[in-house]
């Protein structure tokens, strides 16, 4: 049995396909989704997704956003989602540790408490893009 | 009488000015074309994410999110307005900035300070002389989700923190490649009435995990970015179209100039012609 998984960003749709299974990053905790899932709606979290078509894995590093489950399909919107193949590993590490940097830097000072939330924020999707990429 | 060598040299920089008009028209054609495709792929985005907003708040009609919340004394009301970064496309920056301007006027009696921030090098030139202007963004070359999510950041924090009480954003809207209106959006406080009435009253058979109010937390934020997204959109085809009507019509008018200048030349030719003639003859007759 399969399950029909859309993924939606505001750019255009990044996956429709058919697949075995799909591991999402919700915020409370992954979840995988077979065929046959109880029907509910999660936030998602920053992070990686997994879908398992079958034949191989696919990762895919996606930010926030929410999920739909049905039966037998699978409604993802986020606001952005990056395939593995699709991602530069030495550049998304030089990104993450500058990411790192900043998020260190930024803690403690005045402005960086009013900020921190995004720099935690920019920090856990280059984190995600690495792990993503690393699985190619 | 016109030197003949003069309007020769005329002709041909009007048609250079021909060629560069109309290379125009043809590149902005195609990035109309993108810019479109880029409108269209983000519909389905936004189907979906109005439908469950609107579920969400039909089902939980007590749900609280602190941008969807009113504060109590209007202060300071930042206006935000998207236009382009060049010129060359007719009236279209001028509408957007006219309609700020309306709007700010418009507000003056509500809120005690109307502020400014630009999106676009257009807008942010014209009022940097006239307005405070807060922040402007022109570094914005082809648009991406991610600049929409960095406007937002930069409102629902001030917003969050008290800094503003309300937030407008002005932008044209494509509504066809002739046609770009300027519109005016309420942004903060978000109203998600329009969504709960477009929803319809059947109520989807979902858990919501972990409840309602986590999920909000997570499409409040989406929705105030992407009704941000979708106004550099519409501004960027709206853009387009612009410049593309307008380099039709430049060249257009070139076209007229060169034949006027066409008839101007061979006139003179003439002229000068006949006066040759009449030159040899009557220095015939004298002999």
């Amino acid at each position: 049995m399969a399950v029909a998984l859309t993924v939606v960003t505001p750019e255009g749709q990044a996956y429709d396909e058919a697949v075995e299974s799909v591991v999402l990053p919700g915020v409370e905790g992954a979840f995988g989704v077979l065929s046959g899932h109880e029907v509910f709606m999660t936030a998602l979290q920053t992070g990686e997704m997994a879908i398992e078509t079958g034949t191989e894995t696919l990762y895919a590093a996606v930010s926030k956003g929410f999920a739909e489950v049905h039966e037998d399909a699978v409604t993802v919107m986020v606001g952005s989602c990056e395939f593995a193949h699709e991602i530069d590993l030495d550049r998304a590490k030089v990104a993450a540790e500058r990411a790192k940097a900043q998020l260190e830097e930024m803690r403690g000072t005045e402005e960086g408490e009013a900020h921190y939330q995004e720099y935690q924020e920019a920090y856990s999707q280059a984190v995600a893009r690495v792990s993503a990429a690393e699985h190619k | 009488m016109p030197n003949l060598k003069d309007i020769k040299r005329r002709i041909g920089s009007v048609q250079n000015t021909q060629q560069i008009t109309s290379a125009m028209r043809m590149v902005a054609a195609a990035k109309l074309r993108r810019a479109q495709d880029a409108i269209i792929a983000a519909r389905p985005y936004a189907k979906r994410m109005y439908a469950t907003l609107g579920e969400i708040g039909k089902r939980q009609k007590d749900a609280e999110h602190i941008l969807l919340q009113p504060h109590e004394q209007l202060k300071v009301l930042e206006v935000v307005v998207v236009t382009s970064n060049r010129g060359l496309c007719g009236g279209f920056n001028a509408y957007a900035i006219k309609a700020a301007e309306r709007a700010i006027k418009e507000n003056a009696g509500a809120f005690d300070e109307i502020v400014v921030s630009a999106v676009g090098r257009k807008a942010s030139e014209y009022f940097s002389k006239r307005r405070t202007i807060i922040k402007s963004w022109t570094d914005m070359a082809a648009v991406e989700y991610s600049h929409a999510v960095e406007i937002a950041e930069h409102l629902t924090s001030r917003y969050e923190s008290g800094e503003i009480d309300g937030a407008v954003l002005i932008y044209n809207e494509f509504v066809s490649a002739m046609t770009q209106t300027p519109n005016t959006d309420q942004l903060l406080p978000l109203s998600v009435e329009a969504e709960m009435a477009e929803a319809g009253d059947a109520v989807m058979p979902f858990e919501i995990e972990p409840d309602a109010n986590a999920l909000l937390n997570v499409l409040v934020p989406q929705a105030v970015e992407f009704a941000i997204y979708r106004a550099l959109l519409e501004n960027q085809a709206g853009e387009h179209a612009a410049r593309m009507t307008a380099m039709e019509s430049a060249t257009r008018n070139t076209e007229d100039l060169i034949q006027s200048l066409t008839l101007q030349y061979n006139r003179a030719r003439q002229a000068a012609i006949t006066k040759e003639l009449v030159e040899i003859v009557s220095g015939a007759e004298a002999l």
